[in-house]
């Protein structure tokens, strides 16, 4: 059943358009890869989806409710948080405040039994794998460590969806296969995830469905098998078959 | 942080703490050992300052939002005593939190359509309101008293000695007040908003709602100090209201160090004695502040707390490494 469904969404800016007439379901339970070329607008539907942009035109509905245009604080209430491209934290707090900050107030967890808020912290350092203590200040974090404090601070909100804007950019192999397992542990745990991401490997190993997109629309949609066998795609990112390079 | 720890009896307490309480016991014996009331004097003064200095240290250290206009949250207390002292006998207590609330009531005027929007508004709009203010003591006479201002106000404490430990206590209420605020979700939201408004909506957090309460929270500790400030004098000019009471505060926590919550007391001390004892050079005061300033922040870009910090930090690491 989709809890997420995006109709005929469309944003301008200056005139051009970085996403256009652009729908796709997110299915309960399932981790959708949203990929496509540089500035195909990935990102601007992950900044429309969690209200830092307010659509031009179209619908977002969450649970059939339209929250196009609700304030981000009353998305991230109804369940659906996200992560940065470039890793943002609180630079001047400690790692513990980064994540308590955010720390839903409602007792009942999906995954965490902790109703103790310290406990609770806790029991997600350990789920994400943080080496660091807790009392660091984030802005001494090295980048892995930090795209686990990101994650920490999404799952802190208690979500039903995140939505992941590369979440491995930047990180070694060894490093990003960790990060996938903290997602299909996410989604075993009954979390929905949305994943932007450049690594395939990444894209292919924790993916159920894939959603293409070039220049602000969609281009293909299906399995990762079905999506790597569409010429369309193969085309949008190597170009036509005997087309020369400039 | 500080590493430092010293033994006694069975715990284990840092050097600022037994520094503290050092300092709260001569604090407390002051009044007894000095003759000189105007020491006295100077220290009710410091204090008043340096609590007026936390409430913007508050709004603009911990929450990151400029406020370039917070003289006006002071006079607006002071001014609610001048005005209400003039028709009614209210109870002293009353009159200090109205003072506050008054304050309050004047930073949601300002603060629901500015705070809202991110960007340099909030700072323009306090900067406006305060200059308007300014004007508007200084144009009415019949109501404001002009520049004479409101005289001849009820003292609250007649005592030299009974304000002297009544300011002091506001001070020490004031910092264990904020310093718990700090320590509590909500005071750590507070500080989110400064290190990143746009994650800390991402974190669920209300930004507009909570920079609204923080800075009613910052306007009533202003206009509480202005309320005592004026029934301290027993008078209230449109100096209250003034851009160089403004710059002042600012200059006190700069010294001091932004958003530490404790460089206001030393920035506050030092500045008010220097104030006090150099008067002869009162026309260039600004002048000596910049200059102090711009001399600690060669230094230290957090202020004298910070430089004191850095200094402990290679003293204990001096330790360490001898060890």
């Amino acid at each position: 059943m989709a809890i997420l469904q995006v109709s005929n969404l469309t944003k301008n800016f200056k005139g051009l358009a970085a996403v256009l007439n652009l729908s796709f379901n997110v299915e309960g339970g399932e981790v959708l890869g949203l990929m496509g070329p540089n500035g195909a607008g990935k990102t601007t539907v992950i900044n429309l989806i969690t209200g830092f942009l307010r659509p031009d035109s179209g619908t977002i509905s969450w649970h059939d409710e339209n929250i196009a245009g609700l304030k981000p604080h009353k998305i991230v209430r109804r369940g659906v948080t996200r992560t940065f491209q470039q890793p943002r934290v609180f630079p001047n707090v400690t790692i513990f405040d980064n994540v308590f900050v955010g720390l839903s107030q409602s007792d009942r967890s999906r995954l965490f039994s902790a109703t103790d808020p310290r406990q609770k912290v806790s029991d997600i350092f350990e789920f994400v794998g943080m080496k660091t203590k807790p009392s660091t200040l984030a802005k001494d974090l090295p980048q892995d460590e930090l795209r686990r404090l990101e994650i920490a601070r999404a799952i802190g909100s208690d979500p039903e969806l995140i939505l992941l804007d590369e979440p491995v950019s930047g990180l070694t192999p060894e490093e990003s296969d960790s990060i996938a397992n903290i997602v299909l542990r996410l989604n075993k745990g009954g979390i929905t995830l949305v994943i932007i991401e450049h690594v395939m490997r990444m894209l292919m190993r924790v993916s159920h469905r894939l959603v293409v997109m070039n220049n602000g629309s969609k281009l293909s949609e299906g399995t990762p098998e079905e999506v790597r066998r569409d010429p369309l795609v193969t085309e949008a990112y190597l170009g036509k078959e005997g087309e020369e390079i400039a | 942080m500080l590493k430092t720890k010293v033994s006694i009896g069975r715990g284990r307490i840092s050097i600022p703490m037994v520094f503290a309480i050092g300092l709260l016991g001569v604090m407390m014996v002051l009044p007894f050992l000095v003759q000189k009331q105007y020491l006295l004097h100077v220290i009710i003064l410091a204090n008043i300052l340096a609590v007026f200095a936390l409430s913007w240290d508050l709004l603009a250290g911990f929450m990151g939002q400029l406020n370039l206009g917070h003289s006006m949250f002071f006079g607006i207390g002071a001014y609610t005593i001048g005005f209400i002292t003039m028709a009614y006998r209210i109870p002293p207590v009353l009159g200090l939190l109205l003072g506050g609330l008054i304050s309050v009531l004047l930073s949601l005027v300002v603060g629901i359509p500015c705070l809202r929007l991110r960007g340099p508004y909030y700072a323009i709009a306090t900067l406006a309101f305060s200059q308007v203010l300014f004007t508007l003591a200084m144009g009415l006479p019949k109501l404001t008293g002009s520049e004479e201002g409101i005289t001849k106000i009820p003292k609250f404490i007649t005592s030299i000695q009974g304000n002297y430990y009544f300011s002091f206590f506001l001070l020490v209420v004031a910092v264990i007040a904020l310093n718990l605020l700090f320590r509590s979700k909500f005071g750590k939201k507070l500080i989110s908003l400064r290190e990143d408004e746009r994650l800390s909506e991402a974190a669920g957090i209300d930004t507009s709602t909570y920079k609204i309460i923080g800075a009613a929270m910052s306007a009533f500790l202003a206009g509480f100090m202005g309320a005592y400030n004026c029934y301290y004098h027993g008078n209230v000019t449109p100096d209250m209201l003034s851009i160089s009471l403004t710059f002042s505060v600012v200059a006190v926590v700069v010294f001091g160090g932004v958003g530490t919550l404790y460089g206001a007391i030393p920035g506050a001390y030092i500045l008010t004695f220097l104030n006090e004892y150099l008067y002869f050079i009162m026309d260039y005061r600004l002048l000596i502040y910049a200059l102090v300033i711009m001399l600690i922040l060669l230094y230290s870009s957090g202020g004298l707390l910070g430089l004191l910090r850095e200094r402990l930090k290679v003293f204990n690491h001096g330790n360490t490494s001898s060890q």
